[in-house]
């Protein structure tokens, strides 16, 4: 048996056209790298032997002070007047509009955790979100019901 | 790699953590640090994210399941880190991410931590033209000699897809390197 017809019968397989890439591949990376394989990079002298990681400590949790019984009662009512004033007495224009600049800004300083936001939602997310309307009296709705009075007294 | 294992299992346990953290700064510190600094270009952003990447890796060490090896893992981790930290900076100092580049490049010429020749430079200069997949698997496996397999689960990307951008990226250098 011949070596051609050995290798005609083998049940072995390429990828179509993988011997011409092979070597286009192969010929063009061997004389890249005869002309240069090292970046030039290099670090400070004694960096890499003197370094330390420095682990930031978690910020520490804060008991919450319970309210006296006695007094809850009123101060939820304070609070929950409180907060309707605020939502039905603050300027329309003030929560309507928000400068460019603000805007700007807050991307910026903030642009951390928009990363970190975007690791968590896909495209499909934000087109969801960009598409969902919410109207102002189903946002005031659900802070009536969601929003805990006497957590807002504490902060 | 076994040594891994152990070590993943060591850095697991709270017993073992603090001891175990130090033998992987140790063990990964210059890989790591080599695979950041070609992505972020300067020394001092490099000590960054290498920072930052470490501290990543000790929280989040429980969470490591062991789908695949700890080192394709963490490098997973530096290359996100890396690519957060330049889209951060692009937008702190609100330039488009090339203009970033173009910036590190022509900064190197001057860097006290670049003793890199015209011809280095230039490949540098041929890298930063390439769109960022095509750069990450150029580094990785010209410089590094990184598997494709591992490539494939630190860059979550497959294989055939990988190897195309490479042969692609080569090509592409070594024709800018031609014209220029």
């Amino acid at each position: 048996m011949s070596l051609e017809s050995i290798y005609k019968n083998s049940p072995f397989k390429v990828p179509k056209d993988y011997f011409e890439m092979f070597d286009a591949g192969f010929f063009n990376e061997l004389e890249l790298k005869t002309k240069v394989n090292k970046t030039g990079f290099k670090s400070p002298d004694g960096y890499l032997n003197e370094f330390n990681v420095s682990i930031p400590k978690t910020s520490k949790v804060t008991n919450l002070r319970k309210l006296n019984k006695k007094y809850s009662f009123y101060l939820s009512g304070i609070a929950a007047a409180m907060v309707l004033m605020f939502m039905f007495s603050w300027p329309s224009e003030n929560t309507q509009e928000i400068s460019i600049e603000i805007l700007e800004n807050y991307l910026i300083n903030e642009g951390d955790q928009i990363e970190a936001l975007s690791n968590i939602l896909t495209l499909e997310d934000l087109n969801e979100l960009s598409t969902t309307e919410v109207s102002y009296y189903e946002i005031e709705n659900y802070i009536l019901q969601n929003t805990s009075v006497e957590t807002l007294l504490i902060d | 790699m076994k040594d891994d294992a152990k070590l993943l299992t060591q850095l697991q346990s709270n017993n073992s953590k603090e001891l175990a953290f130090k033998i992987l700064v140790k063990r990964y510190k210059e890989r790591l640090y080599w695979h950041i600094r070609k992505i972020v270009i300067s020394h001092d952003d490099t000590d960054d994210v290498l920072q930052n990447t470490l501290i990543k890796i000790i929280r989040n060490i429980d969470k490591f399941k062991g789908d695949s090896k700890l080192y394709t893992w963490m490098y997973r981790i530096a290359t996100n880190e890396s690519i957060t930290f330049l889209n951060s900076k692009a937008k702190r100092n609100q330039v488009s991410n090339e203009t970033l580049k173009e910036n590190a490049l022509q900064n190197l010429v001057a860097d006290v931590y670049f003793d890199g020749d015209e011809i280095q430079l230039k490949l540098q200069k041929a890298i930063a033209q390439l769109p960022r997949i095509q750069q990450l698997v150029f580094n990785m496996r010209y410089f590094d000699d990184i598997k494709y397999k591992d490539m494939s689960a630190i860059l979550e990307t497959s294989e055939g897809a990988l190897k195309a951008s490479y042969h692609i990226a080569v090509k592409k250098i070594k024709n800018y390197l031609i014209a220029n």
